[in-house]
């Protein structure tokens, strides 16, 4: 096999085990050299020697069974899988959620504040972006974890599989989800509702409250779908990309 | 990298010591040390040459090793030296071979109590 096909098979078979393009041309480069200087070393240009000198690189597929080998030793995300697809993903939620609610709770004090109101009323700019916020906030943190496990899993070139089972654990976490955000000055009182209807305070238009929880319906309110939902898309979306980004590689190739 | 073609789970860890080792001698690029791996062990391993690159990369990775674009017969090539963390690894890697290696040759030369008699 002549240098060239040596080359292409090991970039085809690289791409094939998903590694990152950079890493990819990183050793195809460095291998390239190598077969340079074998060459010079021989100081031969003769055809039959250049189809022999690819042999003491080994196959193009055991070296890329290598380069896949040593690059996941390299990575957490590889070497502990479960704790970085599973209990990660839905710790970072949590703590997500926790971090939206304060957000969202200083930002309205801040608002109040700014705006110089005092007493109970919020400004109507803001009520009328309220519900839009408030929806935004709770979906913020599943989106954004579900990226995150999506792009780990790129750069570790650990597969599909990982972080498919990551994105539907945040969809049945995040599917179960309940927020109640209630403020006086708004006609209904209500910015965000799931289904705490059993457990919501009598209706007082001068009450506000958050209330946050789990729970599963057999009819789900409209918002838990949604939340339900979007870890899905995030994860399909990853994997379409993954499947395009692959396919270029080895039509490169 | 292989005394036969397998590499047998003992010799974990082993291909990394070789490659410190040597480039705690002088730093080389990628052919330069394969060339001196074969020289140093007297052409007793066999190994896929193309095989040490990732495990270089990895190195790196771990800031056991540094790269560094360098100019090498007239041709900019990756040079790889050994990091001060990487001089570490080496010594305690070393240290526990050598331990190992004299613990192995007493068992296999009988023991500390000599070979058990045969009835």
């Amino acid at each position: 096999m002549d240098a060239q096909q040596w080359l292409n098979q090991l970039q085809a078979a690289l791409a094939r085990q998903k590694l990152p393009p950079f890493y990819v041309e990183r050793l195809v480069a460095e291998l390239s050299d190598h077969i340079t200087d074998s060459l010079e070393d021989r100081m031969s240009t003769d055809a039959k020697d250049l189809r022999h000198f690819t042999s003491p690189l080994g196959s193009p597929t055991a070296v890329a069974a290598a380069a896949i080998g040593e690059f996941r030793k390299r990575r957490f995300s590889t070497r502990h899988p479960i704790l970085s697809f599973v209990v990660m993903p839905v710790l970072l939620l949590l703590v997500g959620w926790i971090s939206v609610v304060l957000l969202f709770v200083l930002g309205a004090q801040a608002v109040l504040w700014l705006s110089g109101e005092s007493g109970e009323k919020f400004p109507q700019w803001l009520i009328a972006c309220l519900p839009v916020l408030t929806g935004a906030f709770v979906l913020a943190p599943i989106v954004l974890v579900a990226a995150l496990v999506c792009r780990v899993a790129g750069r570790s070139a650990i597969g599909w599989k990982w972080p498919v089972i990551a994105c539907i654990l945040l969809a049945f976490v995040g599917g179960a989800a309940l927020f109640d955000v209630k403020v006086s000055g708004v006609d209904r009182g209500v910015l965000h509702e799931t289904t705490f209807k059993d457990v919501r305070p009598a209706p007082n238009k001068d009450q506000r409250h958050m209330m946050f929880g789990f729970g599963l319906n057999m009819r789900p309110h409209p918002w838990q779908v949604v939340q339900f939902l979007v870890p899905l898309a995030v994860c399909g979306l990853f994997v379409w990309r993954q499947h395009s980004q692959r396919r270029q590689h080895v039509l490169a190739g | 990298m292989a005394l036969r073609k397998s590499n047998p789970s003992f010799l974990n860890g082993v291909p990394e010591m070789l490659i410190l080792e040597l480039l705690s001698r002088r730093p080389m690029h990628g052919y330069e040390l394969v060339q001196t791996i074969r020289a140093a062990t007297d052409g007793s391993l066999e190994f896929g040459e193309g095989c040490v690159y990732p495990i270089l990369h990895r190195l790196e990775s771990d800031k056991l090793l540094a790269a560094s674009k360098e100019t090498v017969g007239g041709r900019v090539r990756l040079v790889y030296r050994v990091a001060p963390k990487g001089k570490a690894q080496l010594a305690d890697s070393v240290s526990s071979w050598r331990r190992v290696v004299a613990a192995i040759d007493t068992a296999l030369e009988g023991g500390a109590h000599g070979r058990a008699a045969v009835a």
